[in-house]
């Protein structure tokens, strides 16, 4: 059976008895049932970046059957990575992130298709991207992509689920589209250099996973059509006290992009918008 | 009007590591002028250089964010909540 919120189309196909007894904790809850692992099956999920957000993100969506799942990844594997980025190992180092996430991926679950986009997310490729995707989560680590992937998002009439992190703390929310967008949140990015990256600054390798797995978890909500999604609500954890806050989030009738009088219609060259140099593609990244 | 002010950990180094801090004013903008005066570096960090709160930078008064209300006009009262959030853009590399 599927409704006006069914993301996926459905998937009429029966579940096989390998995929009966491997979701078989999902398939119990009444929530879920066959139906709705058929939903995952069916479902095509983007994630931005296999990194520290992008790793649990894709492996949560993974162990859980999610059928197709994209990722754009251009970076190699760097040791530095290794202390919060759960697809890649020591063995990895040198190599495309995207490569080990893949294998890593398939070894928990081949029944996945995992669709690999070997390079940065640009303005000239994100439409064509996310088009083939019902919900896109965003793993990125940059302020261009950030508000180049809201951008796209929202032209394309699909969900985002939305994460980021910093030290000790991380935030999450799910911009759907007309009911407020990043630009709603932060209208202008910073001045660049201004707020530090997690290399400049620092993270908590398990802050990625309490991040991560919140957006899978949000992502498995919107697929199943269940439960009270993260739209128009921005969370705020805070790991040292391990306090989680609320704020609310609204649209903004002057929002540039989903406001009433938008000027933002296509999308921008974002570096410029964010005043960051372009991204620079590893070469090992570049000659996969 | 004494308010608790939020503070996440990207600004904690200003505030002595101190995750909430109590700060005197009758509206928003009192509120972060007497942060500015009270930690050395904290103006620095919530205005840009016209004097006003970036937009980067999000101000909460009990969950709700500032320009929903009345900007840096808005009135406290004794006990509130305020929180300063900045953008995060780290999740990747």
């Amino acid at each position: 059976m599927t409704n006006d919120n069914d993301i996926t189309g459905g998937d009429i196909e029966a579940l096989t008895p390998e995929e009966v007894m491997r979701y078989s904790r999902h398939i119990i809850m009444p929530q879920v049932g066959s139906e709705g692992q058929r939903k995952l099956r069916a479902a095509k999920v983007l994630v931005v970046g296999a990194g520290g957000l992008g790793g649990p993100v894709a492996l949560y969506l993974t162990l859980a059957g999610v059928g197709t799942i994209g990722i754009t990844e251009f970076d190699v594997v760097d040791l530095s990575n290794l202390q919060r980025q759960i697809l890649h190992q020591t063995s990895d180092i040198d190599s495309p992130k995207l490569q080990s996430a893949k294998e890593s991926l398939i070894a928990h679950n081949p029944n996945v298709n995992v669709v690999e986009h070997p390079m940065p997310i640009t303005s000239d490729n994100a439409m064509e991207i996310i088009s083939n995707y019902d919900i896109v989560v965003n793993g990125a680590d940059n302020f261009a992509t950030r508000y180049l992937v809201n951008d796209a998002c929202y032209l394309s009439k699909r969900t985002l689920v939305d994460g980021a992190i910093l030290l000790f703390d991380g935030q999450l929310t799910v911009y759907k589209p007309g009911m407020g967008c990043y630009r709603c949140l932060y209208p202008d990015p910073p001045p660049p250099g201004l707020v530090p990256s997690c290399a400049e600054a620092g993270v908590l390798g398990a802050i990625t996973g309490i991040v991560g797995s919140m957006q899978a978890t949000e992502v498995f909500k919107q697929i199943l059509n269940i439960g009270e999604p993260m739209v128009n609500r921005l969370l705020l954890i805070d790991a040292l006290s391990m306090q989680f806050r609320e704020m609310k989030l609204r649209r903004d009738p002057n929002c540039p992009l989903c406001g009433e009088r938008p000027t933002v219609t296509e999308l921008i060259d974002y570096d410029a918008f964010c005043g960051s140099p372009p991204i620079e593609v590893p070469m090992a990244a570049a000659s996969n | 009007m004494t308010v608790s002010v939020y503070i996440p950990s990207p600004f904690r180094r200003l505030t002595a590591n101190c995750e909430y801090v109590d700060a005197e004013g009758e509206n928003i903008a009192q509120v972060l002028n007497a942060l500015a005066g009270a930690f050395p570096g904290f103006g620095d960090l919530v205005y840009d250089q016209n004097r006003e709160v970036p937009r980067h930078i999000n101000i909460y008064l009990n969950s709700k964010e500032i320009h929903g209300l009345q900007g840096a006009d808005t009135p406290v009262a004794d006990g509130d909540q305020v929180a300063i959030i900045p953008a995060l853009a780290g999740g990747q590399a």
